[in-house]
């Protein structure tokens, strides 16, 4: 038996575990770590700012052909005909697709498909091809598809797709019966674009019946496995390349319709093809769904929170589910009732968007306990602190508070104006999503060189750095002395990026890795030179506890063999079921985010000056990618809560602003003080007890500052995002 | 977008008679920010663009070349000391990078960012392939004109006109016909169907230069505009505005509008509402807004472009 002490200072939990022969032993709060929890520049910034790294976007070939599809403009619509014709007979089309008699749901869904050996006469062919639609009407808003005699966007059912009731809902109109003050209200929030700044896509390559896919994906192994299945391939005979990737946010799980398109003109045409979409149709790609959240929610005077009631509606487009929202949740209630339908609307399909769910219910959830405070006169901070049943929210809060002056913030709205600051804040939490299966192999030669080497992709969180960091810190070496290699799913397994799972799931078996490589290193070092291999170490570049001192090179050089491999992977809990192998400090992660605004009552514009994020993510491999990450999240939040919004055209169910022009993302001059703050907390679980990070610092934003332009106006804007013309109404229009 | 032949100018009349008797088969350009877009949508098809960036300018003084940039603008020293407004309108366009390719002479032509404009699969007035697609219900205009004309709803996207405007400046123009000189003021109007351009510029017809003329008016003139986003954006609405004071009596006045029309506009209404009497800035700003027709989405740019008359007015009383 070993004690783990959990936690973070000041709230220390100790746990009697079993260590499992064969797996290292775990981190806590009494290691002495040398590198983990140390700044580290991301191992592969240079290469990104010069140019160097490489995406899918950047592979070339000489015989290269280009792959697209052409859309319809309709958002409903049979194909009669597509006519080809004139597409094929240009010189340079090398493959054709045509689809017809399918039946068209959103405005941007496929029609027909072209490769050709230049982007001109790509696009020249595209318009050469001549399509039949028989138009029908179509609903792109979650009011008009619910409307008698909508049009029905799928076959197989009604518009409305009804979600299962949570909870009971007599035990929450007991609780409202009981509160004193019950509160009602309506909170919109918009569709955002995941927005990737590389486009979704791939380049494939054909050799020897066996695929070659260069993807700008968050999941490689996904990609192959789908690409195998949809050719009927064994999984060895396709190889999936993702060095570096632009940006997925959860909408790059693959391979899709084009990156299939793009491998069957591969192979027709026997040369290596391109299909990366353009910006408009990265618009349409996916999104995160809308919402319209009817909250009625009560507390006492003294601040216990009674009764949480929503029902909420949103639209994922032609998906039938997917509009869900995590509302309510967060803060202990009497009771608890909630109804979460999906719309279907003609639009293009809702998919995984950073925190699926959570900033879209935590924007109406803590516009509610921010409402419920105000009608019993709490500060809603208060409020929080005593309904709040997570103890690191509970410490991040004082965190937080401080930072951003909490004991400035005025009563709503009673800022001299014409320009009136305010205060905000909320919260978020997230799963701890270490998942068992990623492995990764660590290689360490003769010469002393180190190698950790991975299949799965680094979405941009820095994933590179992380493994280097974690197998220095066993091997005893700097995070620059070990190589890492990323991005070909002929290393072994990784999961994709989702669930913000890929920190936690990895640094597990980089550390066994790691580990289990010290070990044999060590015994060939005691065989050669003496001692006891038990009791030797790495430590600063040299063995410790050795006869004789030895560099880290020099230890390698007494190994009899040219390399030593070793594979690291999670170890589970024995037995059915597995499940973490050690206990867990707290059962989430757990973030709060303080914004301060101004906002300018003449012309109804937000301007974010201050956020303040403190985020749990257990143990804080990279206080500086960490800070990255949330910064990131952050930014992302802001962008949601101020001006992104996905407009269609509701005659034609198109999408107007399918661009950067239209479609508003923050830029340098919007973006405020931020002091981001990563929280360490031994969670346990692994045997690093990294946990997630990569979804959650982006779920409060808007919920801050939601509360925040509240706070300043004293009235609510309670609809994403919140521009001008929705301040200037919120205050009664013109003076 | 479709292969075309590129021809490098060297002078704006070998320019002008490039382009001329072309109709859209053959396109100017500049910094090639707005052309660009076209060209990649499609929109514009032209067998010849006439790059026009070689062009030397002569420099006059008084004058901007047609080919300064905007950076150039914002930054001369003489335009701040005597034209505070254009200098003004020019630094605030877009972003550093637009600003350091963007041309004079390519901001007072640049095509509407009207998103139905610009993309063919909508009728458009102004591509004359039918009615506007912005006005009727379930239109998205929240960006659109709140003086709309009868034809067209778009809001004209240029920083510069409506500073050229208050402060008086003209344009000269070399045509093959003939040059002329243009009042910026007059260099607009509502165009007959299918015309995309918004000015009276003949076919090949080329800015060649503004002309700016101190006058006590200029010298005190401002503008100020109100974007949604900070960081490149167009403005949701913008005010330029000059006045000479005599005392606090309104000895003259010269105010115009961007981003709330097709074109940009003299606010005449508000001038008068304040011209030989007592500066009064809200009279100004309610006299600014009386004709306004706004679209289903754009009400909230009335409350805006009066609290931008009223702050272009205290600051230059101030």
């Amino acid at each position: 038996m070993s004690e783990l002490r959990l936690g973070f200072p000041g709230n220390e939990k100790k746990e009697d575990v079993e260590i499992p022969p064969g797996t290292p032993p775990p981190w806590d709060l009494s290691t002495p770590h040398a590198v983990v929890g140390k700044d580290h520049p991301r191992l592969d910034a240079v290469a990104k700012v010069t140019g160097q790294a490489k995406y899918a976007y950047d592979i070339r070939f000489k015989d290269l052909i280009y792959a697209k599809f052409l859309r319809s403009p309709h958002a409903s619509a049979k194909v009669k005909r597509v006519d080809l014709s004139r597409a094929k007979a240009m010189p340079g089309v090398v493959y054709t697709e045509a689809y017809e008699g399918e039946t068209i749901r959103f405005a941007g869904q496929q029609v027909a498909g072209v490769a050709a050996e230049s982007e001109e006469i790509l696009d020249d062919a595209l318009r050469a091809i001549v399509v039949e639609y028989d138009v029908l009407p179509c609903v792109t808003t979650v009011e008009d598809a619910l409307r008698d005699g909508a049009p029905q966007v799928l076959a197989d059912g009604a518009n409305l797709r009804e979600g299962r009731p949570q909870g009971n809902l007599q035990l929450v109109e007991k609780a409202h019966a009981e509160a004193d003050a019950v509160v009602e209200a309506l909170y919109r929030t918009q569709v955002q674009t995941h927005s990737c700044l590389e486009t979704h896509g791939s380049v494939c390559k054909w050799d020897d019946g066996k695929l070659t896919v260069w993807s700008s994906t968050q999941s490689t192994f996904g990609v192959r496995d789908g690409m195998a299945r949809t050719f009927g391939i064994p999984q060895s005979d396709v190889t999936v390349i993702t060095e570096h990737m632009g940006g997925g946010f959860g909408s790059k799980f693959g391979p899709d319709a084009w990156d299939q398109f793009c491998a069957r003109a591969a192979r027709a045409a026997k040369r290596p093809c391109k299909a990366l979409l353009d910006r408009r149709e990265e618009h349409i790609a996916g999104n995160r769904p809308d919402s319209i959240q009817r909250c009625r929610f009560s507390v006492k005077k003294d601040g216990t929170l009674m009764g949480a009631e929503v029902r909420s509606q949103g639209t994922s487009g032609v998906s039938a589910g997917g509009a869900n929202v995590y509302n309510p949740g967060l803060y202990r209630f009497r009771a608890a009732y909630s109804q979460q339908d999906t719309v279907l609307t003609n639009a293009s399909s809702g998919r995984a968007f950073r925190a699926p769910g959570h900033p879209q219910g935590v924007f109406a959830l803590e516009g509610m306990i921010d409402e419920l405070a105000e009608a019993i006169g709490m500060d809603p901070l208060e409020l929080r602190r005593k309904n709040d049943p997570n103890v690191v929210r509970l410490a991040e809060y004082e965190i937080g508070a401080r930072e951003i002056g909490w004991h400035r913030r005025k009563k709503p709205g009673s800022d001299t104006g014409p320009v009136k600051r305010g205060l905000g804040m909320a919260s978020g939490r997230w799963g701890h999503n270490a998942r068992p299966g990623t492995e990764v192999r660590c290689t360490i030669g003769r010469d002393g060189s180190v190698l950790f080497a991975n299949g799965s992709q680094d979405i941009g969180t820095g994933t590179r750095t992380v493994i280097a960091i974690v197998g220095a810190e066993e091997l005893g070496l700097k995070p620059s002395e070990v190589e890492v290699r990323l991005g070909n799913t002929n290393d072994p397994y990784g999961h994709g990026s989702g669930g913000s799972v890929t920190t936690p799931s990895i640094a597990p078996p980089v550390h066994a890795a790691a580990w289990q490589a010290k070990q044999e290193l060590l015994k060939h070092v005691a065989a050669a030179v003496g001692g006891d291999a038990q009791k030797m170490d790495l430590r600063d570049g040299k063995v410790t506890g050795a006869p004789r001192e030895l560099t880290f090179k020099q230890a390698c050089g007494t190994m009899p063999v040219d390399q030593l491999t070793t594979l690291g992977h999670m170890a589970q809990k024995s037995g059915r079921g597995g499940g973490h192998l050690y206990p867990s400090f707290n059962g989430e992660v757990a973030g709060v985010q303080f914004a301060e605004v101004l906002v300018d009552t003449r012309t109804g514009v937000v301007r974010v000056v201050k956020i303040v994020a403190v985020q749990d993510c257990g143990l804080v491999i990279d206080p500086l990618t960490a800070k990255s990450q949330i910064n990131g999240g952050v930014i992302q939040g802001i962008s949601y809560a101020l001006f992104e919004e996905r407009i269609l055209d509701r005659r034609t169910g198109d999408q107007v602003n399918a661009d950067f022009l239209g479609y508003k993302i923050a830029g340098t001059l919007d973006m405020p003080e931020i002091v981001s703050i990563p929280f360490s907390v031994s969670q346990g679980m692994t045997s690093t007890g990294a946990s997630s990070l990569g979804e959650p610092p982006t779920v409060p934003t808007s919920g801050a500052i939601g509360n925040a332009v509240a706070n300043a106006l004293g009235v609510r804007v309670r609809s994403l995002p919140i521009t001008p013309a929705k301040v200037l109404a919120a205050l009664g229009g013109a003076r | 977008m479709k292969a075309f032949a590129y021809l490098t100018a060297d002078g704006f009349e070998a320019a002008s008679r490039a382009l001329a008797g072309k109709g859209p088969r053959a396109v100017a350009k500049a910094g090639g920010t707005d052309l660009l877009p076209l060209l990649k949508s499609r929109l514009f098809e032209p067998d010849e663009v006439v790059n026009l960036q070689r062009i030397r300018s002569d420099g006059r003084n008084g004058e901007l070349g047609a080919l300064a940039t905007l950076a150039e603008v914002a930054a001369a020293a003489w335009v701040r000391e005597d034209f505070p407004a254009v200098a003004k309108a020019a630094g605030e366009a877009a972003t550093p990078q637009i600003r350091n390719a963007g041309t004079v002479g390519g901001n007072l032509c640049q095509h509407t960012r009207c998103w139905y404009f610009r993309d063919a699969n909508y009728t458009c007035h102004k591509r004359g392939t039918g009615d506007c697609s912005a006005a009727p219900d379930g239109a998205q205009n929240r960006y659109h004109a709140i003086f709309p004309h009868k034809r067209c709803v778009s809001a004209h996207p240029s920083n510069l006109a409506p500073a050229l405007i208050a402060v008086g400046a003209k344009v000269i123009c070399v045509h093959p016909d003939g040059d002329r000189t243009v009042d910026v003021e007059l260099l607009y109007d509502e165009g007959p169907k299918g015309r995309t351009s918004d000015t009276i510029l003949r076919e090949g017809e080329l800015i060649r230069a503004v002309v700016l003329e101190p006058t006590p008016l200029a010298k005190r003139s401002t503008y100020v505009e109100l974007r949604e986003r900070q960081s490149f954006d167009f403005a949701l609405a913008s005010v330029a505005a000059a006045i000479e004071l005599d005392g606090d009596v309104v000895k003259d006045v010269r105010i115009a509008f961007g981003g709330v029309a097709p074109i940009p506009c003299r606010a005449k209404a508000a001038e008068n509402a304040i011209r030989g009497k007592k500066l009064d800035v809200d009279a100004a700003a309610r006299a600014a807004v009386a004709g306004a027709t706004p679209l289903s989405d754009n009400a909230y740019k009335v409350p805006v472009l009066k609290e931008l008359v009223r702050r272009a007015l205290t600051e230059l009383a101030s």
